[in-house]
């Protein structure tokens, strides 16, 4: 079933045209999520933080509240709106850098203190806004721009996997995924069951969109797809830790 | 009014604007650069938004026989502008003498008329169309520099295309120096007849491109950023690029409803929410 609007009702359609570029993930994750809010009907208690880096340019996507935090701040921040209003629907959207490498201690604590908030994360594989250098999600052999030769392990270590270093340290009430940019009713699925979590007062929700990056990656269309795709055999999109009872 | 604009007293003032990307600095920094090269005083300085891609992207360059004492200035004599939003930031520069140059196929009405009691000098040009037609859409900018040139009589077109090419020298496609030279040909040749027509387009919001019994497929030219990634999904290969262009000076995709088989994936994967697909019972 198509959804009727081709926008979602929780965007601010007067803001359009968006300031993501031509082809990027991010843009398709966020419509999915405005999908997610119309489709939980949850525009008018919603909370959304947003992190410094491209996701910053969603601060006036939402048609919702939104705080705009510091590098790798969202989560903190998010934290504390939820303990100061434990019946708003708290998101925190971030990239792989303010959320792995400047925000990973936060996101961590968060996990481990089970806190009642949803943080969705992109992961592009690069440092997106500042020109495409080398983040902690870089695929091994990746060229970037400040590893022009391709990411070495000798030098830089594996990959980061996020949900999987979040699942061991996870209370049984969280809900941690990974899901693709690409694939409309999976993520949309996703979402809605992250956002739930939350508003069943369960536990900490978690879901990491692996995403395109056309500009910083030089490629096209179809070459963007080839590579998320590659990307997703590294970061298996999966469910990790479903809380029992959750619903769909 | 040529004149009047050739012989302003205190050198010429220029300020261009566009959408980052559609190489607004790189103009600016050629005829600086040339203006340099012959002896004049010069001063360019380029101005856009923080740490953000797209968004107004403005450049402020003066050229003068006398020392130029502070990089900004409050009007200018020249006002080009590239695209609709680039409007908003050049509106405190315009006064009765200023020349407006803007394209008369990228530039909406809606957004003229924010400038309509304010600028008398116009000068309407062609240039998306015919670039798009003869050349490639890449070498726009190249006609707004040889248009621009026709008001700089002492930059000669020979000297700025020796920088250009200087410039160039390097590039992996050694097609777009001759594409633009010719660009910037075709520029100072139009800018020569003036006319005094501020009038744009009338977009539309929504484009009711194609139907039939059963669907109907729209498309938002507003939002568009031709992506390509609707053409590269479509699972029936349905979806093509068109001649038309999208704000940013970039192809429209169009449907063949023929093959169209109102699946609905292009609506569901477009970034910008720029497809619409309604399927009739």
């Amino acid at each position: 079933m198509i959804p009727e609007n081709n926008i979602p009702k929780s965007w601010k359609k007067e803001e359009l045209p968006h300031k993501f570029c031509p082809g990027c993930g991010q843009s398709e994750a966020l419509k999915i999520l405005g999908y997610a809010i119309d489709e939980l009907g949850i525009q008018n208690k919603t909370i959304y933080a947003s992190d410094i880096g491209c996701s910053l340019l969603s601060w006036n996507m939402f048609d919702v509240d939104t705080i705009q935090t510091h590098h790798g701040r969202a989560t903190p921040v998010a934290v504390g709106f939820k303990h100061a209003k434990p019946e708003a629907v708290v998101l925190a959207f971030m990239g792989d850098g303010g959320g792995y490498a400047i925000g990973a201690q936060h996101l961590i604590n968060a996990c481990m203190r089970d806190d009642k908030i949803t943080i969705i994360l992109i992961n592009n594989a690069n440092y997106a806004m500042t020109g495409g250098q080398m983040a902690p999600t870089t695929l091994l052999e990746q060229i970037t721009a400040t590893t022009p030769q391709g990411r070495k392990l000798a030098d830089f270590g594996l990959p980061l996997h996020g949900p999987e270093m979040l699942s061991p340290i996870a209370s049984d009430n969280a809900y941690i995924a990974r899901s693709i940019s690409n694939d409309f009713w999976g993520l949309l699925t996703t979402f809605k069951k992250a956002i739930n979590n939350q508003i069943e007062g369960r536990g900490f929700s978690f879901v990491e969109v692996l995403s395109m990056c056309p500009v910083n990656w030089k490629t096209d269309a179809q070459e963007s797809i080839n590579f998320v795709e590659k990307m997703a055999e590294i970061y298996p999109v999966k469910e990790f830790k479903i809380p029992e009872g959750l619903k769909c | 009014m040529l004149s009047e604009a050739k012989s302003a007293p205190s050198g010429m003032k220029i300020l261009i604007s566009g959408e980052g990307g559609q190489g607004v600095q790189i103009i600016s920094e050629v005829i600086a650069k040339t203006a340099h090269k012959i002896g004049k005083n010069t001063s360019y300085m380029p101005q856009f938004g923080v740490e953000q891609r797209g968004g107004a992207s403005v450049a402020f360059l003066q050229i003068a026989d006398k020392k130029i004492i502070y990089p900004k200035f409050s009007k200018a004599n020249i006002v080009l502008v590239m695209s609709n939003r680039s409007i908003d930031a050049v509106k405190q520069y315009l006064n009765q003498e200023t020349l407006f140059i803007f394209d008369s196929t990228n530039i909406d009405n809606e957004h003229l008329n924010q400038i309509r009691n304010e600028v008398t000098k116009v000068l309407n040009i062609n240039a998306r169309e015919w670039a798009l037609k003869n050349l490639s859409t890449k070498v726009t900018n190249m006609i707004f520099l040889g248009a621009l040139l026709q008001y700089l009589p002492d930059i000669k077109v020979e000297d700025i295309k020796n920088v250009l090419s200087d410039k160039l020298i390097n590039s992996k496609n050694a097609e777009l120096i001759d594409m633009d030279f010719r660009a910037i040909d075709y520029g100072y040749n139009i800018a020569r007849e003036e006319n005094n027509n501020l009038n744009g387009q009338e977009t539309k919001e929504i484009e009711n491109i194609s139907q039939d019994d059963n669907k109907t497929w729209q498309r938002y030219p507003k939002f568009c950023k031709s992506c390509e990634l609707c053409i590269v999904r479509c699972p029936v290969k349905a979806l093509s690029f068109s001649n038309e262009l999208n704000y940013l000076g970039t192809q429209l995709p169009q449907i063949d409803i023929n093959k169209c088989t109102a699946c609905g994936l292009c609506q569901l994967i477009c970034p910008d929410g720029a497809i619409k697909v309604t399927k009739k019972n």
